[in-house]
């Protein structure tokens, strides 16, 4: 049986309430997350992302509305947040930011050993988790910052891994990195994802990621869930995207231009890959 | 005269200990020619770490050759009593829009750096409005920053260089914390100010569908440039792009795709309307 993990129900966030910085953040969100999916969550700045997926881990706390986390409500009055944040690892943006140890492998144990874990399980873990991100054994002894953009991201993503959650949230997790860095993350994540059958929620303003890794997207508007659909089925309403300051992948444009030259193309396809054989199929009728 | 000269330039970063003795030394420019014509948009992408940034503080007088030289509008920036009439002619925009704004009201932060250069004050606010305008933000110049969105700021950012009159402006992955919406407004300011203020821009970007209008493309690995040309020419060069652990455009991508599988669609095809126009063609011959 699939298990609902992560529900919403009709959570409202509001900052500095009753001052005159007081702002809406979050207005009557509901969805549902089951296990093992790989979430798309797309918005403009200022949106609601980062709010919302502050609440997901109980860093923040919903002013109206109830989150339930594997069936159990977070605001219960004996739930045990400590073990939520556990469960629910939360990677913010430029995580490397955070790095903070004199050596990879000390970096990465540091979430485990805080745990409470002893020595060595959270050596197990350790090692598991820097496996898992593609940092090979002849880094555990470097420092961390000695290392590229791309590799101190993957050693920050591992630090949360070692803690072995459940969910695993990406603040925009390839922000600032070059193209080929940015698919060898996106690679690591859906491997991972693939392998574990860990829940993935990601955050992004690259749609071309969107299009090839997530299988539904939750879209924000000015703190409202405006859509909440499989990922073709978005970028299909991109007129609507681009009102909300958002886009859908290229591929989406061209295969609208065609279709509107009269091409006998599906608009369907979001990756390259499918918008070939969608033309070479569409070329020879 | 060009608006920057670069000749055999190399840089070496060195990391002293304690005593002050050379621990180590890196090499992060490598031999690297380049000219700049006044009014170019030159566009600048790499890998991590392949030495783009530290070419752009070159510009600007924020490095200085380790060898050969760098002139700026005619002026060795090695030469210390050019250093203000360089940083004033080549402005620069960095990544993180935060990290540059300093004032409380768009006005004043925009306003700065022309009062720094001891511009009379009657000029000062003829500057800040034009600057403003150039940008399209002059109706937001009694707002606090902090109330902007991400594209916003870094227009207002922008219009600080402005207002010192540069010929250049050097910009530094200025879109690489922002929204697809923030992007563009950034992408099309810059583009304007190129073609009505004839600005000499420097665009260092991950993101390849930003170039696709540049005048010429510089690619760097290793500290050296390895490719320049025509956009066209450089993404006709998928292979090699790849190489440099860079990317093309998804509607570059597609192209190639189709060529590889036998459709006579001509090589570096840049937009959307290129691709359709040449399997319009293709369907109708």
């Amino acid at each position: 049986m699939i298990r609902l993990q992560i529900v919403f129900d009709h959570v409202d966030y509001i900052y500095g309430m009753g001052t005159s910085f007081e702002k809406h953040a979050l207005k009557d969100i509901s969805f549902k997350i089951k296990k093992g999916e790989f979430i798309g969550l797309i918005g403009h700045t200022g949106s609601g992302k980062s709010t919302l997926i502050q609440h997901m881990n109980g860093l923040i706390r919903a002013t109206r509305g109830k989150i339930y986390f594997n069936g159990e409500d977070i605001y219960e009055k004996n739930y045990d947040m400590r073990s939520l944040r556990s469960k629910v690892g939360l990677v913010f943006q430029y995580p490397e930011h955070q790095l903070f140890e004199t050596t990879v492998y000390k970096d990465v144990n540091f979430g485990p050993r805080n745990l409470g874990l002893d020595k060595l399980e959270a050596d197990i873990r350790t090692y598991e988790a820097l496996k898992m991100v593609g940092i090979g054994e002849d880094l555990l002894d470097v420092s961390p910052f000695e290392l590229s953009g791309g590799q101190k991201r993957r050693v920050a993503i591992a630090g949360i891994l070692a803690m072995k959650p459940e969910v695993l949230i990406l603040d925009e997790p390839t922000a600032g990195l070059d193209p080929k860095g940015r698919d060898d993350i996106l690679d690591q994540i859906a491997r991972l994802h693939k392998e574990s059958n860990i829940t993935i929620i990601l955050v992004t303003h690259s749609m071309e990621d969107v299009a090839n890794y997530v299988d539904r997207v939750l879209v924000m508007n000015k703190g409202s869930l405006v859509m909440d659909e499989e990922t073709r089925k978005v970028f299909a309403r991109y007129r609507e995207l681009e009102k909300i300051h958002l886009a859908a992948p290229q591929v989406t444009y061209i295969m609208n231009a065609l279709r509107e030259r009269g091409f006998p193309v599906s608009t369907d396809a979001t990756t390259v890959e499918e918008a070939k054989n969608e033309i070479i199929k569409g070329i020879k009728r | 005269m060009e608006m920057i000269k670069v000749c055999d330039l190399a840089f070496d970063y060195i990391r002293r200990n304690e005593g002050g003795n050379v621990e180590s030394i890196y090499r992060a420019i490598n031999g690297v020619n380049l000219d700049v014509k006044r009014g170019d948009f030159i566009a600048i992408i790499g890998a991590n770490g392949s030495g783009k940034s530290t070419l752009a503080k070159h510009i600007n007088a924020i490095l200085f050759p380790t060898e050969g030289t760098v002139w700026v509008n005619g002026l060795n920036t090695s030469q210390e009593e050019n250093l203000w009439e360089i940083r004033r002619s080549a402005g620069m925009v960095f990544q993180n829009p935060d990290n540059q704004i300093i004032a409380t009201v768009v006005e004043e932060d925009v306003g700065f750096g022309p009062e720094n250069l001891g511009v009379p004050t009657e000029e000062i606010w003829k500057r800040v409005e034009d600057s403003l305008k150039a940008v399209g933000m002059l109706e937001y110049r009694k707002q606090s920053p902090n109330m902007l969105s991400g594209g916003q700021k870094q227009r207002v950012a922008i219009a600080g260089i402005m207002a010192m009159k540069p010929e250049c402006i050097v910009l530094d992955e200025p879109t690489a914390m922002l929204d697809p919406n923030g992007r563009k407004e950034v992408i099309s300011t810059i583009q304007w100010l190129n073609r009505h203020e004839n600005i000499t821009v420097i665009l260092i970007t991950h993101h390849m569908d930003e170039v696709v209008n540049a005048d010429k493309i510089f690619v760097m690995d290793n500290g050296m440039i390895v490719m320049q040309g025509t956009p066209k020419e450089i993404f006709s060069r998928i292979p090699e792009i790849k190489k440099y652990r860079l990317d093309v455009p998804q509607v570059t991508e597609l192209a190639y795709e189709l060529r590889q599988a036998g459709l006579d669609i001509p090589e570096g095809i840049l937009t959307v309307d290129e691709l359709v126009e040449a399997l319009e063609k293709l369907r109708k011959g």
